[in-house]
């Protein structure tokens, strides 16, 4: 019979037992993502395409008060990039615009930060891709 | 804990605006079936997103309605329909931090109102 590292219906026997347990899950999945991320990567064009498309029409369609538009590529990891949107306040004047190009990024968040602006980032996974092995 | 609906909020405050139009303008019952529908989304949204109250304003000027969402972070992947949804539906949409750390969004439409003669 095939053993399988996973038993979803053993419970943790307490809470400290957890976040050993998690400790242990997280450092594993950094070390994955170190190993996956090491070595030669290309950028995707097609993909880097999207990011610029997002930041430019961000620039083009997000106004408001102290309204400040960057992007990121190859971070926090080699394979992704981000558009950030901040501002006092943040007016997207083309909505129809705006959601065709969120659908673009792997995900986004809108945030109230504790400075008392807001933030609305777009990011984008699997920029790069593996050369060689 | 209960939480008001979007449109019942958005009626109260439309009919107000409709008693002070007066003669002049009437409501359109296709665009008010259209912000009714915008209403429903916005409720998906308020459940999804932890909604603490609604805001709703009629410019007098423009006739356009601005309905405001109060909630946590919003957080969207590509299969979250209603946000999408109310994009493609909204004039404008405006973000901004509200007391406490929250959220608020105004999502902005046309007005239901058309001349009455």
């Amino acid at each position: 019979m095939k053993e399988t590292p996973f038993d979803f219906d053993k419970d943790f026997g307490s809470e400290e037992e957890a976040m050993i347990s998690v400790d242990e899950v997280i450092t594993k999945i950094a070390d994955v993502i170190s190993e996956d991320e090491a070595g030669t990567s290309v950028a995707i064009p097609e993909r880097v395409k999207l990011v610029e498309a997002v930041y430019k029409t961000m620039r083009l369609i997000a106004k408001g008060r102290n309204v400040d538009i960057t992007y990121e590529l190859n971070a926090p990891y080699t394979s992704m990039g981000s558009v950030s949107v901040v501002g006092k306040e943040i007016v997207i004047t083309n909505p129809a615009l705006f959601a065709k190009v969120a659908a673009m990024a792997s995900n986004f968040e809108v945030y109230p930060k504790t400075n008392g602006t807001v933030q609305i980032n777009f990011t984008f996974h699997n920029l790069t891709r593996k050369v060689g092995n | 804990m209960s939480f008001a609906k979007c449109y019942d909020v958005v009626e109260m405050v439309t009919e107000e605006a409709t008693s002070q139009f007066g003669s002049l303008l009437k409501v359109d019952e296709e665009r008010q079936q259209e912000l009714r529908e915008c209403c429903d989304l916005i409720d998906v949204l308020a459940e999804k997103f932890g909604g603490i109250s609604y805001e709703v304003e009629v410019d007098d000027e423009t006739t356009d309605i601005t309905v405001s969402l109060v909630c946590g972070e919003l957080e969207i992947d590509t299969s979250s329909d209603d946000f999408y949804g109310l994009m493609h539906r909204a004039k404008k949409v405006g973000f901004k931090s509200y007391e406490n750390e929250q959220l608020q969004i105004d999502f902005i439409f046309s007005g239901i109102w058309v001349r009455a003669f």
